[in-house]
């Protein structure tokens, strides 16, 4: 437990620069600063090994194989691994086979060091080998993955990385599909993340850094950004907020999220996330810094305003004029899942002469004989809905069509029929669901059916005054969020026209010149070259 | 702000929502929907029909399997008083929802109580929120109340189909202007201090005001409209025909398309031919002359033939020309009318006097005291300028062809 402690103890005290530059020319921060630690390996391999079992409590999925040159009595070497974290291929074929070769021909008559030294150098056939002299080091490397090999009669170990073991292969995406586009999706290996954004930004300024989060769960989380075109201020606050967090698991990237988002009250997303790497590439070009979670498949991407909530990847898929359509159509039905009950209730009970006649009869007969006021009708209605969004989503699979046939036929046409309920507030409540899975994010849709009841209340006691004093509350609240310092509502508020070829319409690639200069380094903004559009040869057009 | 403080004023603001909140709320099936209203005179006393919807008869008798009309679409029923809004709120005694005004398409006026003035009716509608200054107004000789009681055959809800037919007529035939409150009013307040309100009335003998009346192909009476009323100031002064009123409507340009029927010759009394008159507008320009006025009445016109009995060749641009000069002799005739009935009535219901206000307001100023009287000293000038654009798909009559053998 001593050695945990001081694993804890280390990361609270990471505010000190000197170690975290330390960290960084070592590419994991939880090492560097054991250096000056009292603990030290031994000399003797099987002093090393019971300190390491003792640490792990003789846990059983922990495996040890010694080798010696003739029986127990002169164990020259030591694999101390756990079992199903490490790929067993790996190991027996690159640390075991070539080292057994070495003992058979070199082992005799060569001192300790000059043994260390050769097998270092020679015997190891891995990436990444670390050098180790203390046993929360080696610790901490087999809770990674790693191999780590003692040799008898030196007081330094050897970490070989062959984490490995069962990973889910890249898959579709589950929640942000698209019709044209990559079928690729992250998966909850940090290094498959980190290889798929690789391979769509062939670029050396494509940068990332590693770190560690979380006390038990010693999560590895990396920042992926574009050097020169994410702006610089932006990482230097991501990378402040980040080292600051001081929790004992990371489990999913929402931890992260809700450790460093700008502002903890609101329904609004203030950090975007995806599980499409063409999505996180697109935000890094852009000049975000994607944030990658081990353990989940879902990319954080920050700074993000609001209307990227409403830009699915597919835009910049399809043809832009659809793109452009599609993208319109996202915004009314995000206005008709906040507002569409609370102006049905406040146009029945408090503005009836707004309706054309032959609708109000039409609404008159239906309410004849129903019980409740409108807005009791309109809220149970779609408390209902919500419950059964909520059964759909947590239910097992198979009974999924049962839970169908009894919320369309029993509660919404049996009520209607009874007389419950009007048909009307089904039709209403029915299209704001709808609408409401239009958002393409999905936290986006999260607040707007939040805010739906706020403004069902507020329409059914106040009318579309309250309404409207709802929504001017809203936007107040939504022009004083920032995310990473970008206005949440820009490029509206602060107006930047750039960005408008992207946001309620999207322009041709060759139209869209420069890069959103809200979010991205204004040095570098410049993402095509002019005359762009295509055209037959020999004519010169400009736009 | 300390979280305590914050909370408490979070808790008053929601305090608010439920103690003001849903003063003026009212539920749909709280609500009377009155499609018309009528207003008549009797005893000393305002009496206010209202035509009430009933929404679920409606919708039964609209859709497929309701079984028909089985129950009537409307209700209608009166109250009395000393002012017209006294008369509404007596409603209550007996209604049992709040009477809604905002839908209502008409408002029926009797001529008696049209003979007692309209300003308090116009007052009511002007200061009132929820009664429509966009309400078509009709006058019915007799009793208001009746129009009101009349089922109509097409339209479900009958003060809706008298807007609709009123609408139609002002468009298709514009013998009778479709009169809404603020026109009304805008009429009465002008220099001309009069105003003209289309007559409804029933046709037939018994009233259809049942179910079984309903169900026949044809109905025992129905809804019309008939003359046009004239208003003195807002008092109605008397009838104008329906011939009289289209005169009205060329002066007044109001005409949007209309009917006109000639004979294709001249001297020739039988009437063989019918024109449409697509688009026609009319230019009154006051001339001083002496003492009076000579009022210039320039109506400008287009259109395409409707029928014609005529054995002549419509393809001779000449014979076209003659007969442009007998509509426009057709509706010169029709101004003539319109103008004589006007002198006779020493009414300005042709509206010179906003004519004579707008060119000469000094004159007009001098004018004024005895304007009614020196309606009558005006001469008229009336020119009409037709134009003939098509002679629709056969240029020959079809009687040339019988003729010919």
């Amino acid at each position: 437990m001593k050695l945990w402690n001081a694993l804890f103890r280390r990361r609270r005290g990471q505010g000190n620069s000197q170690q975290r530059k330390a960290a960084k020319q070592d590419g994991r921060s939880g090492k560097a600063a054991s250096r000056e630690s009292e603990d030290a390996l031994s000399e003797d391999i099987d002093e090393n090994l019971r300190t390491i079992v003792t640490e792990l409590g003789g846990s059983d999925d922990l495996t040890i194989r010694k080798i010696g040159v003739d029986g127990a009595s002169s164990i020259v070497a030591a694999f101390i691994y756990i079992d199903n974290l490490v790929d067993s291929g790996t190991v027996n074929q690159m640390l075991l086979h070539p080292l057994m070769s070495e003992i058979g021909e070199s082992k005799s008559g060569k001192s300790p060091e000059e043994w260390y030294r050769r097998v270092r150098d020679r015997a190891l056939a891995v990436g990444r080998v670390h050098e180790m002299r203390s046993p929360e080091e080696a610790l901490a490397c087999i809770l990674e993955g790693h191999t780590i090999v003692f040799l008898q009669g030196s007081a330094a170990a050897l970490a070989a990385d062959t984490s490995g073991g069962d990973r889910r292969a890249v898959e579709e995406p589950g929640s942000q599909t698209v019709i044209r586009g990559p079928k690729e999706s992250f998966t909850e290996s940090i290094k498959t993340n980190l290889s798929l954004l690789r391979r769509r930004i062939k670029s050396p300024r494509l940068r990332v850094e590693r770190k560690t989060l979380g006390r038990l769960t010693q999560t590895q989380i990396a920042l992926v950004y574009l050097h020169g075109i994410a702006k610089a201020s932006i990482v230097e606050e991501v990378r402040r907020r980040i080292d600051r967090i001081d929790t004992d698991s990371v489990l999913e990237s929402a931890y992260v999220e809700e450790f460093i988002q700008d502002a903890p009250i609101t329904p609004f997303p203030t950090i975007e996330n995806t599980e499409r790497p063409d999505a996180a590439a697109a935000g890094i070009l852009e000049g975000q810094i994607a944030i990658i979670v081990d353990g989940t498949p879902f990319a954080l991407l920050a700074p993000v305003t609001f209307v990227r909530f409403f830009q699915s990847s597919e835009d910049f898929y399809q043809r832009y004029d659809i793109a452009t359509f599609l993208r319109l159509i996202r915004y009314v039905a995000f206005f008709v899942s906040m507002l569409l009950p609370a102006m049905f209730i406040a146009i029945t009970t408090f503005h009836q002469e707004m309706l054309p006649t032959p609708l109000l009869i039409s609404l008159a007969a239906q309410r004849e004989g129903v019980p409740f006021p409108a807005i009791v009708e309109a809220l149970l209605m779609e408390i209902t809905f919500e419950v059964l969004r909520e059964a759909g989503v947590r239910m097992p699979k198979v009974i999924g069509p049962a839970i169908s046939i009894v919320g369309a036929l029993v509660l919404g046409q049996s009520a209607v029929q009874a007389g419950l309920i009007s048909a009307a507030i089904v039709i209403v409540v029915s299209f704001t669901a709808i609408a409401s899975f239009v958002i393409p994010a999905i936290n986006m849709s999260i607040a707007a059916r939040l805010i739906r009841f706020v403004m069902m209340i507020l329409g059914g006691t106040l009318g579309l005054f309250g309404i409207m004093s709802g929504l001017m509350v809203l936007l107040i609240h939504l022009a004083s969020l920032r995310s990473f310092g970008v206005p949440y509502l820009a490029p509206l508020t602060p107006f930047v026209w750039t960005n408008w070829k992207d946001t309620f319409v999207r322009m041709p690639h060759w139209v869209m010149k420069k890069r959103p200069p809200t979010i991205a380094d204004g040095s570098n903004l410049i993402r095509q070259g002019d005359d762009q559009m295509p055209k037959p040869p020999g004519r010169k057009t400009k736009l | 702000m300390r979280a305590g403080q914050r909370f408490a004023s979070l808790l008053l603001l929601m305090a608010c929502f439920g103690a003001t909140g849903c003063w003026d709320r009212t539920e749909l099936n709280e609500l009377a929907i009155t499609s018309a209203t009528a207003i008549d005179w009797e005893d000393g006393k305002w009496s206010v029909s209202y035509q009430v919807v009933i929404p679920s008869a409606i919708s039964k008798a609209m859709s497929v399997t309701g079984g028909g009309a089985s129950k009537l679409p409307i209700i209608v029923y009166s109250t009395q008083g000393k002012t017209i809004r006294e008369a509404v709120g007596r409603s209550t005694l007996e209604s049992p929802r709040h009477l809604f005004f905002s839908h209502t398409r008409v408002v029926v006026i009797s001529d008696v109580a049209a003979r007692q003035g309209l300003s308090p009716l116009l007052d009511v509608y002007f200061r009132n929120p929820d009664s429509r200054e966009t309400v078509s107004v009709l006058i019915a000789k007799g009793n208001a109340r009746k129009i009101l009681e009349q089922l109509m055959q097409i339209q479900i809800i009958p003060g809706d189909g008298i807007e609709e037919t009123l609408r139609k007529e002002s468009e298709e035939f514009s013998a009778l202007p479709n009169i809404r409150i603020y026109d009304l009013a805008l009429s009465i307040v002008s220099p001309s201090k009069s105003a003209i309100v289309p007559e409804i009335l029933i046709s037939g003998k018994e009233e259809v005001s049942s179910a079984d009346a309903l169900s026949k192909t044809s109905l025992s009476s129905k809804l019309r409209l008939g003359r046009l009323a004239v208003l003195n100031g807002d008092r109605m002064a008397g009838w104008m025909s329906r011939e009289e009123a289209l005169g009205v409507a060329f002066i007044r340009n109001r005409i949007k398309t209309t009917t006109i029927p000639f004979s294709c010759e001249k001297n020739k009394p039988k009437i063989d031919s019918a024109f449409k008159l697509a688009k026609s507008s009319t230019r009154l320009t006051p001339k001083k002359d002496g003492d009076g006025f000579t009022m210039k009445i320039e109506v400008e016109g287009e259109g395409q033939l409707l029928e014609t009995d005529c054995t002549r060749d419509l393809n001779e641009p000449s014979v076209a020309r003659q007969l442009e000069d007998q509509l426009e002799g057709e509706i010169k005739e029709m101004i003539e009318t319109a103008w004589q009935a006007a002198r006779k009535m020493n009414i300005d219901v042709v509206g010179f006097a906003d004519a004579i206000h707008q060119k000469y307001p000094k004159e007009w100023k001098r004018m004024k005291k005895d304007w009614p009287a020196s309606l009558a000293k005006i001469q008229i000038e009336p020119s009409v300028q037709v134009t003939i654009k098509r002679m629709g798909l056969t240029n020959q009559s079809f009687r040339t062809l019988t003729e010919k053998d």
